[in-house]
């Protein structure tokens, strides 16, 4: 699904990732764990394409493409999807034609013809109830004057709507309360399969008790320094990051 | 220096038709000339006309327009077919046929010896500009229309002018007087196509009071036509008026907008979306004279420059010292989707009142990368991201227009100038 190899990035000349290597098999979630600054965001920017970013080193790739020789918009369209930790506000366009246009974007790309009006309501109706969404939604502004919770929901029915074959969710629990939470955490759950792959990105043990993961990696100073199962998310929970640099240091 | 006259003198001598003219009329057309050959055409040493040059225009041999023939051809699409408003037409200046006027609805042609009921011939403007003597100077067809007192105008008004041949000078004189307690929606359409024409309008409008104007214009002149749009507003006590501008073409567009709220809680909004590229120029200058307590402005420009487009805005506010308790809003915000864009922008406050609420404020910036990185993030082309952003950006401007005609027409052809304007970037 996703290789990872070497991969080096920085932001404004400041390297932040120094060597990641990371392996996702379909139908698998992993998580990301790791201290503010260790450059999880950055990752995740780097997968979904953001220019802020500039890789300096390494591979990554990509249901058999080479992802980083792809646009932001291919990478979409070729069944990545990025939930953003900061959803962007955007007045004047409203959300019902955003998912349109994106929809329609992708299944072109993929050969598929554009969904008919009707096809599109019945699909988003569907998603907007798992999401827990009222009805105006559809012809609000994209994330305009939206509460924390809502414009999180909003990324996950948006990754609904898309049916990515890797999703990739950028602290999509950071400020969320237990019921929203819930929520996303049940809008990410029905979305796995066999086939389906998440990267799930967290400060918080919290999320992974409703999203539960294959695979446990920690990133700290841009490097991933120590990878288990979901007990190690546990321990993190207990113990703190501390141990865990301290550790990878000492080695 | 400033620009000659030289070949507006010359149009002026050749006028067609000056002989059969009212007395009144050419008299005030050689007052008005006079006035206006003593000052000059206006340049950049002029205030208000700094970042806007009429060099161009002087260079072009002009003349005034012969009498028009009966009926237009208006290239593209009429915002409204006939049945769904109340058509005036006009070409190169001139009013065309007769048109059925709903009740209460009047318009005149000024003629015979002395004008009746013709003051709004000698008000003062809210501001004074050259450009409104060179008007009045040329305008053999002074025309007026009348929304009688406690009349509500159920159909648009709409106004289709449309510019023809080549090296025209027009020169519109409208004044539009609505009574009290009267409700008008008036929408100004000007098409202009033919080669180095020139629109000089003038439109005078009173609103009495308790009444309630919305004037739309839609500014679509092709590039070969320049146009110089003087529209002065006077509103009365508890009136209400609504400017709303959209500049779809044009090489060159200046308007000047002055209103003088002249009673108690006299309102007025004015709203407008400028789109230049390609060596269009677009300029905005606006004066609003708070000259009453308790009247209300609300100002919102909202301009996108694509490749070589140049967008002004000049938007003064003036508060008069017993002016008390206005409340005077102004905001012009800016997008530059190129280096080779660029916007001069000048908010002014002018206050002499000390108990007011005034806003103002000038934004001139590129498109938010991190909202383009998200569009694009869900699949979106760049253009296509680019496009809808833009687009919301101006749909800001037109959103609340209620008549759905007029908005489907306007969200039609200001989508197709964006993607023309994006298709152009690189």
């Amino acid at each position: 699904m996703l290789t990872i190899k070497n991969l080096h990035a920085s932001v404004d000349d400041t390297p932040i990732l120094k060597g990641i290597d990371l392996a996702l098999e379909p139908g698998k979630v992993h998580a990301i764990m790791g201290p503010n600054g260790s450059g999880k965001s950055t990752l995740a920017g780097v997968l979904a394409g953001n220019p802020r970013y500039e890789v300096t080193d390494g591979s990554i790739e990509f249901l058999g493409h080479d992802l980083l020789d792809m646009s932001t918009e291919d990478r979409a369209r070729a069944g990545l999807f990025l939930a953003f930790q900061y959803p962007v506000e955007i007045p004047g366009v409203n959300n019902a034609y955003l998912l349109k246009a994106a929809l329609n974007a992708k299944r072109t790309y993929n050969g598929e013809p554009e969904l008919d009006a009707f096809e599109f309501l019945s699909k988003i109706k569907a998603s907007m109830k798992i999401m827990e969404m009222s009805e105006d939604f559809l012809k609000r502004d994209v994330n305009a004057g939206f509460s924390g919770g809502e414009k999180k929901r909003n990324e996950v029915l948006q990754m609904q709507m898309l049916e990515p074959k890797l999703a990739v969710l950028d602290e999509t629990d950071s400020g969320l309360d237990i019921d929203a939470l819930k929520v996303v955490a049940e809008g990410v759950n029905r979305l796995r399969d066999e086939e389906r792959s998440f990267l799930v990105i967290t400060h918080y043990q919290r999320l992974l008790d409703h999203i539960i993961p294959d695979h446990v990696h920690v990133l700290a100073g841009g490097r991933i320094v120590k990878s288990g199962t979901r007990e190690l998310a546990l321990e993190l929970e207990a113990r703190g990051y501390d141990w865990i640099s301290s550790e990878a240091v000492a080695s | 220096m400033r620009p000659s006259m030289e070949h507006l003198a010359s149009a002026f001598a050749q006028r067609p038709d000056s002989a059969n003219l009212p007395e009144w009329l050419t008299m005030m057309q050689n007052d008005s000339w006079k006035r206006a050959r003593s000052h000059g055409l206006p340049w950049r040493k002029d205030e208000h006309w700094k970042y806007t040059s009429l060099y161009n225009l002087a260079k072009l041999e002009l003349r005034a327009p012969e009498t028009p023939a009966s009926d237009l051809t208006v290239r593209g699409s009429r915002v409204y077919q006939n049945d769904h408003a109340t058509v005036i037409e006009w070409r190169n200046g001139r009013p065309l046929t007769s048109m059925s006027l709903p009740g209460g609805v009047s318009f005149r042609t000024l003629g015979g010896d002395v004008p009746s009921n013709s003051d709004f011939l000698t008000n003062e403007p809210a501001r004074h500009s050259v450009m409104q003597d060179i008007n009045q100077a040329f305008a053999d067809t002074v025309c007026e229309l009348t929304v009688a007192a406690n009349t509500r105008v159920e159909l648009p008004v709409y106004l289709l002018q449309e510019l023809q041949g080549n090296n025209v000078l027009a020169s519109q004189r409208l004044h539009i007087n609505v009574g009290d307690n009267s409700e008008l929606d008036l929408v100004d359409h000007l098409v202009g196509s033919g080669s180095d024409n020139v629109n000089n309008r003038h439109l005078s409008i009173f609103i009495g009071a308790n009444s309630h104007v919305r004037h739309t214009l839609i500014q679509q002149d092709d590039l070969a036509t320049s146009l110089i749009n003087n529209v002065d507003v006077a509103v009365s006590r508890d009136a209400n008026y609504v400017s709303q501008v959209f500049d779809l073409g044009a090489r060159l567009a200046r308007h000047d907008l002055g209103i003088s709220l002249n009673g108690e809680n006299a309102h007025c909004s004015m709203v407008a979306a400028y789109l230049p590229h390609d060596e269009q120029h677009v300029d905005h200058h606006t004066l609003v004279k708070h000259n009453k307590p308790n009247t209300h402005s609300e100002q919102r420009y909202n301009g996108v420059a694509g490749f070589k487009g140049h967008g002004v805005f000049n938007g003064k506010v003036l508060v008069q010292p017993d002016a008390q308790k206005i409340t005077a809003a102004q905001s012009n915000q800016n997008i530059l989707l190129c280096d080779q864009a660029a916007v001069d922008t000048k908010p002014e406050l002018e206050i002499y009142a000390d108990d007011v609420k005034c806003s103002h404020g000038a934004t001139v910036g590129q498109l938010d990368e991190t909202a383009l990185f998200y569009l694009q993030s869900r699949g979106l082309g760049k253009h296509q991201a680019q496009q809808l952003l833009v687009q919301g950006f101006v749909r800001d401007i037109y959103a609340n227009i209620r008549c759905k005609t007029l908005h489907d027409w306007l969200d039609k052809a200001i989508t197709s100038k964006l993607d023309e304007l994006v298709s152009k970037l690189q």
